[in-house]
């Protein structure tokens, strides 16, 4: 067990918006972490700065030791809240894609549960229903043999029997020493699979234990724990 | 600078030119119209010899005469008209004279009659008058009539035995002669259609009456031809007449200078 | 992985690319096979005019085409949704770059050669012959005039386009990479970007031109005058020296957006 991500004074200011403000926060690996607070409370500022996606204003974050560029790209697997598939590709030309660039990327596994989805390596990715594209970008990235894995709202906007199939694939593809951080604010549903739990407000970290010490010391569910910190 | 910016020129003129030519066609309408010069000095032309004609002086004018243009061989078909020198050939394609050049250069096949003609200085012993015939205002042609032998005779009877009228000098003129019903210029010439001299009669006709003018250096004078030779001189300025009221038919009595085409 | 990246980048832009390239050459075929019934008839006369004009559309589409392919690939694949992606890889901002220009500028240089294809498939035979003839001719009077500048002078105008090509993409991906720099409506500052920079551009140029006509440069001009050989040597390489730093700088702006400023919607 070793830090896997360790944040200093984190901060990201946009005009007169402060994003972040101080965070210092270490995640250590093998752990799933969630990341919990409502929209607009610094968590996808935050995962963008972790991707290299966003350079903050002040302090600085490493993942495994380096700042994000090409070396941390390399053992990051990110899935992002929003579809990133262009739509001319088919799906074994993206699969193709992740392969070719990805060396951690295992293709074997995807078409396996691709195949359990139904969905045919020539098919053409527009004409997938919205929640089967959904389902082939979480497939892409538990695909990988990552170090960290940051999953950006995997469940928001996802019926309720997908919610299982979508929590059931991290859980059996994600390799035990990665550490998988779950950013979302519907925390009932996955608050049986997380170890650790982060509470994000106002671009400050509010909380930073693991699930058994939140039970244990306020004799509340998460879930219940959220609803109280985040109260309007 | 200016070459290579003439060289540039050229090549966007090819550039152009291909694009507008419509297949072949106008390939060959360019290679009937491109000569070139041959090792012993003369003219080919697609396939045509044409030999040069040791004759110095004027040739027929006012259009009986299309362009082509003559080059080294080496000059490119596109490139003839940048790289070739003007020249005129006569409608009939007999004679080829380029613009810089004081003799013509004459179709092998008409050669020797020609030549014989003109071997021993030109005998002018012809006339002609040019004309211009319209369709429409854009289109006219320039058209020649040659008199014949007939005709010749009748205007060398009338110059030698009429009593000539001067009708102009320094001090007067004779007034009827400013106001003709029309003029036409007869220039010397030989029998066969080139080569003409300028230098001629006049044919004027005033009140129905014809006369030949002629001038000898200051001074104007007319001949009078003879009643009886109204029917020649009628059958001399037909086709002048012709022409002259198809165009009033076509455009009302005008004066060609205010014509704005 | 700059392998991989251009494999991708090659593939995407293919799928667009070749269609027109397609059309192009089928419509010069189509060209040059309704010559085989030329005469004289106002019917050849409306279908092979509107052929040629077809065809001359078809050019001007293929190279702004290509232009355009190029210019919407960079801001689709890296400032919308699929940038979520492609930032991702495990590769350079410079990286990014650089294949996206060079897959452009080959693109295009590709499309040149597929319309001089097209444009010898539409003049082959008689027509095809005379104006590789007349080309020939005109490169030799040029040779005789300059001698072995000529090969320089090839090499020049080789080199000055290619560095235009190069900058022709690198302005808009700047005005791009600008763009992205508002909060709102970036599509529309690029865009906006743009024309200002043309502005300014056009403003530079004209009173740079105004300089020249001072008395300083009188000598100069005479210079040029008598020794055109020269001058075209100069004004060649002085065109590659200010595209290539032109080149430079635009570059130098896109990497430090992306690289510092990236902020996807």
């Amino acid at each position: 067990m070793s830090t896997l991500l360790h944040c200093e004074n984190l901060s990201k200011r946009y005009a007169n918006v402060l994003a972040l403000n101080n965070v210092n926060l270490d995640l250590e690996s093998g752990k799933i972490v969630g990341l919990l607070g409502p929209n607009g409370s610094g968590k996808t500022t935050f995962i963008k700065i972790l991707n290299g996606l966003l350079t903050p204003t002040y302090g600085k974050v490493t993942i495994d030791g380096n700042e994000p560029g090409v070396e941390t790209k390399k053992i990051v697997a990110y899935l992002p809240d929003n579809s990133y598939l262009n739509t001319w590709m088919r799906v074994e030309q993206i699969v193709d894609y992740f392969k070719d660039f990805y060396e951690d990327f295992r293709p074997e596994l995807a078409y396996e549960m691709l195949e359990r989805l139904g969905i045919s390596p020539k098919m053409k990715l527009k004409t997938l229903s919205k929640g089967n594209k959904e389902k082939v970008c979480l497939i892409l990235v538990m695909s990988r043999n990552a170090r960290l894995y940051v999953l950006d709202e995997p469940i928001a906007g996802v019926d309720p029997a997908a919610r299982d199939y979508v929590i059931s694939t991290i859980i059996n593809n994600y390799n035990p020493d990665a550490t998988v951080l779950i950013s979302t604010h519907l925390i009932s549903d996955i608050e049986q699979v997380l170890d650790d739990v982060i509470f994000i407000k106002d671009g400050n970290i509010v909380l930073h234990q693991t699930v058994d010490e939140i039970r244990a010391e306020h004799q509340k569910s998460v879930d219940e724990l959220f609803r109280e910190v985040f109260k309007w | 600078m200016k070459k290579i910016l003439k060289i540039s020129a050229c090549f966007l003129a090819v550039v152009c030119l291909v694009f507008s030519l419509t297949g072949c066609q106008q390939l060959d309408e360019m290679r009937d119209a491109h000569g070139v010069w041959t090792d012993d000095g003369n003219i080919m032309l697609n396939g045509t010899k044409y030999i040069e004609l040791p004759y110095f002086g004027d040739y027929f004018t006012n259009g009986a005469w299309d362009n082509i243009y003559v080059s080294t061989s080496d000059v490119p078909l596109l490139l003839s008209a940048n790289f070739g020198e003007l020249s005129d050939i006569s409608k009939d394609r007999v004679l080829i004279r380029p613009v810089s050049y004081t003799t013509c250069f004459c179709r092998e096949d008409r050669y020797d009659q020609i030549f014989a003609l003109v071997k021993n200085g030109l005998e002018f012993n012809g006339y002609c008058y040019t004309y211009e015939e319209y369709d429409d205002p854009a289109h006219w042609e320039i058209k020649t009539y040659t008199l014949t032998k007939e005709q010749v005779d009748a205007v060398h009877y009338v110059r030698g035995n009429t009593e000539s009228i001067m009708i102009s000098d320094a001090e007067f003129s004779d007034t009827r002669f400013q106001t003709p019903d029309f003029v036409l210029s007869l220039s010397r010439c030989l029998d066969i259609p080139y080569f003409i001299d300028p230098e001629g009669f006049s044919l004027v006709q005033i009140d129905g009456k014809y006369y030949l003018t002629e001038w000898d250096d200051i001074y104007e004078y007319a001949y009078p031809v003879p009643d009886e030779l109204n029917n020649t001189f009628d059958a001399i300025s037909k086709l002048y007449k012709d022409a002259e009221k198809k165009f009033e038919d076509l455009y009302g009595d005008v004066d060609y200078y205010e014509f704005d085409f | 992985m700059v392998k991989k990246l251009f494999k991708h980048e090659i593939l995407a832009f293919w799928r667009g690319w070749s269609l027109i390239q397609i059309a192009l050459l089928a419509t010069a075929l189509f060209g040059r096979f309704i010559q085989l019934f030329e005469n004289n008839t106002a019917v050849y006369d409306i279908v092979f005019g509107s052929t040629t004009f077809a065809y001359s559309i078809l050019i001007m589409v293929a190279f702004v085409g290509t232009l355009f392919s190029g210019v919407t690939r960079f801001y689709k694949n890296l400032f919308t949704s699929e940038g979520y992606l492609t930032h991702t890889l495990p590769v350079t901002a410079t990286q990014h770059i650089m294949v996206k220009l060079v897959t452009a500028v080959l693109f295009q240089i590709a499309t040149l050669f597929v319309v001089l294809a097209s444009a010898c498939i539409i003049t082959a035979g008689d027509v095809l012959v005379e104006v590789v003839k007349a080309i020939g001719y005109l490169i030799g009077e040029i040779y005789e005039y300059t001698g072995a500048h000529m090969v320089l002078y090839i090499v020049e105008i080789i080199v000055v386009t290619i560095v235009s090509l190069f900058s022709s993409f690198l302005v808009y991906y700047t005005c791009i990479c600008l763009g992205q720099l508002s909060k709102k409506n970036r599509v529309l500052v690029s865009v906006g970007i743009y024309f200002g920079m043309s502005m300014v551009g056009q403003v530079v140029s004209t009173v740079l031109m105004t300089f020249t006509t001072f008395p300083v440069f009188e000598d100069i001009v005479m210079y040029f005058t008598d020794h055109p050989i020269t001058a075209i040597h100069i004004s060649l390489c002085l065109g590659i020296v200010i595209t290539l730093i032109l080149s430079i700088v635009f570059f130098i702006i896109c990497r430090m957006v992306m690289k510092k400023k990236l902020n996807l919607e």
